[in-house]
């Protein structure tokens, strides 16, 4: 990598932390967390900008993308909000960690970090010692080796050493400590019934609700219409909308949701802020037929992506069983556990979106690879479609009568064959 | 309508002013030889703050100060007014005969000025639920109906879609409505420029 640092001359406002700019359209751009899902973006999701997901339905595929931007949240030091309506947040249990948050400087008394911080030890005893003292080389930059854990404001980390999107590992999880330390909101369904309590003009509209809520957390220093103030510096906030439209959400009107989409768009415009929301989409459907409102609900958003699993294609729990029985379609979903549908790319600030230029995965157009996801033990991985072999790796090529028959053909029949073993050239 | 030299105002309801000024941009357009005039219909906010150059020229409030709104675009000089996202009237909860009283105003208006050129530009979103009878009442006050839909043909990398050329209920009245003939032609959307092409015509066009 190039030790060339760009100065960025005073008078000039410095970026965010974690985010880079678009040079097709000049957009602020943020990670989602997933560097195959940021590569289908363009680079990333615009902020000012709604990623809609519409959720797989009987598994949980699409609560993993969601805990990966949190999870980004986190390691960038961007605020965080979370809405969830029907069950309450549990971060620690939820949010993947990532390498450099282990070896953080922990808080007294906190057990999870003593913990890990003991682990280390005894893994860094258990290793050749000898390696002890040299700098751990870990595929990032020597600069962040050793980064202490990302905190909100913190002057440490600055938009030039803040990864722009962080390697997480599910099989890790992020440390309480760490999760106290960074700035999260949590409104969770017992929030919003008191904030509606309090408020007289809600009429029991949870949307308009939660609508005043982001509203007042942008106006609180994430507004692009109100300046700084002096020796401060611009951080973003992300906002993550649960299953919103499940039957959790109660509005006052059949359209409420449209009326919350088309504010939400409004206020994100306007600010240093970038919103994902996850929508059951599959309880808007109608004998199988999507309703219309699902069409206008895609229509508010900058980007919508549908992830459809393979168990999720079942119409009941005991015909997935029944599937992996028989073994049909067992080598698909051995690889891959569903498909990827990019149903609209953002393109604020530009006629065309700008992931067909800069994807490798999707090309875009009529020419537009199949995208499917796998959730692996360390990484949730999106990845072109590639039919599995014919005839599946598990499956024997030749059948045993015939290994058989072959096996009684007299040997040294071929030409360069050895006495006793079997010809390679043998067809 | 810059290519005539005439002022357009943009209402919009679904994209900030810099969105705008960014694709014109890209489009070639030097917004200081052309009179533009923005209306901010997204979000009733007070955006003073903002640059000139990606300031809005008005902000269109709540329903009960869209007769001052009125009062303002009738002041304004004899342009091409552009409304972009018509249905979102229905998505911040109001109902179709609001919508289309909205629309009407504003025909009233371009009709009233009788110069040459003056038209009145309106798209939107069209579902088969909730949009669509906004759409069929656009459409019986209309002289032309644009339709951009996906190839029907499957989706193309060289074509992004195509539009169908209609006449609608009003075109009677127009002096030409005889020479005109409702047509498809395929489009392609790039980056500084739309390309419209008969079907087929691709290759050569591109």
């Amino acid at each position: 990598m190039s030790s060339f640092k760009k100065r960025v001359p005073a008078s000039q406002p410095k970026p965010p932390p974690a985010t880079r700019v678009n040079p097709h359209s000049a957009q602020l751009l943020v990670s989602t967390g997933v560097p195959a899902l940021d590569d289908v973006l363009g680079g990333g999701l615009p902020v000012g900008g709604v990623l809609l997901i519409e959720q797989d339905r009987q598994t949980g595929y699409s609560n993993t993308l969601l805990s990966y931007f949190a999870s980004q949240a986190i390691a960038a030091g961007h605020k965080l909000c979370i809405v969830n309506a029907d069950r309450d947040v549990n971060l620690a249990s939820q949010l993947p960690g990532w390498a450099g948050v282990s070896r953080s400087a922990t808080e007294p008394g906190t057990g999870t970090g003593t913990e890990t911080e003991q682990g280390d030890t005894s893994e860094k005893l258990e290793i050749a010692w000898r390696y002890q003292n040299l700098p751990r080389v870990d595929g990032r930059d020597a600069d962040a080796q050793g980064r202490s854990e990302p905190s909100a404001g913190s002057s440490a980390a600055t938009a030039v050493d803040t990864p722009y999107c962080e390697k997480f590992d599910l099989s890790m999880r992020i440390p309480q400590g760490v999760i106290d330390r960074a700035s999260v909101e949590i409104v969770d369904g017992d929030a919003i019934s008191r904030a509606m309590a309090s408020t007289e003009s809600s009429d029991g509209d949870m949307y308009k609700c939660v609508l005043d809520k982001i509203s007042a957390l942008i106006n609180d220093g994430f507004s692009s219409l109100k300046p700084l103030p002096p020796n401060a510096e611009r951080n973003i906030l992300r906002i993550e909308l649960r299953s919103l439209g499940s039957g959790f959400w109660r509005g006052s009107d059949p359209n409420a949701i449209l009326m919350f989409l088309h504010g939400l768009r409004g206020l994100l415009r306007y600010s240093y802020a970038a919103c994902v929301i996850s929508f059951p989409a599959y309880l808007y459907e109608e004998a199988g037929v999507r309703l219309p409102i699902v069409r206008r609900i895609e229509h508010l958003c900058d980007a919508v992506i549908e992830l459809e699993s393979f168990e999720g294609s079942n119409t009941t729990p005991s015909s997935i069983v029944a599937q992996q029985i028989k073994g049909e379609a067992a080598a698909a979903s051995q690889e891959y556990h569903g498909f990827l549908h990019i149903h609209k790319l953002p393109r604020l600030n530009s006629l065309t979106a700008s992931m067909g230029r800069l994807s490798l995965l999707h090309t875009g157009g009529g020419s537009a690879n199949n995208l499917a996801f796998r959730l692996r033990r360390k990484k949730f991985s999106i990845e072109t479609y590639h039919l599995p072999i014919e005839g599946g790796v598990t499956e024997r090529r030749v059948p045993a009568k015939e290994e058989t028959k072959t096996s009684r053909l007299p040997s040294g029949a071929g030409c360069g064959s050895t006495p006793g073993r079997k010809d390679p050239l043998e067809f | 309508a810059f290519d005539n030299k005439l002022p357009v105002t943009l209402i919009s309801f679904t994209q900030t002013y810099s969105h705008y000024v960014h694709i014109l941009r890209k489009m070639g357009v030097n917004l200081a030889n052309h009179q533009i005039q923005f209306v901010n219909a997204l979000l009733p906010l007070d955006l003073s703050s903002l640059p000139a150059a990606t300031r809005p020229h008005f902000t269109l409030g709540p329903k009960e100060q869209w007769p001052e709104f009125l009062k303002w675009l009738e002041s304004q000089p004899p342009s091409v007014i552009i409304i972009d996202g018509l249905c979102s009237l229905l998505d911040q909860g109001h109902d179709l005969s609001t919508a289309l009283w909205f629309f009407t105003a504003c025909q009233r208006i371009v009709e009233s000025h009788e110069v040459s050129g003056a038209r009145l530009v309106a798209n939107m979103f069209v579902d088969d639920d909730n949009t669509e009878p906004l759409a069929h009442a656009v459409i019986r006050r209309s002289h032309y109906v644009l339709s951009f839909e996906a190839l029907a043909s499957g989706a193309s990398s060289d074509v992004s879609g195509q539009l169908t050329a209609v006449a609608g209920h009003l075109h009677c009245q127009l002096p030409a409505s005889k020479t005109f003939k409702p047509t498809v032609l395929h489009y392609k959307v790039s980056d500084t420029t739309v390309l419209f092409f008969s079907p087929g015509q691709s290759r050569i066009v591109l």
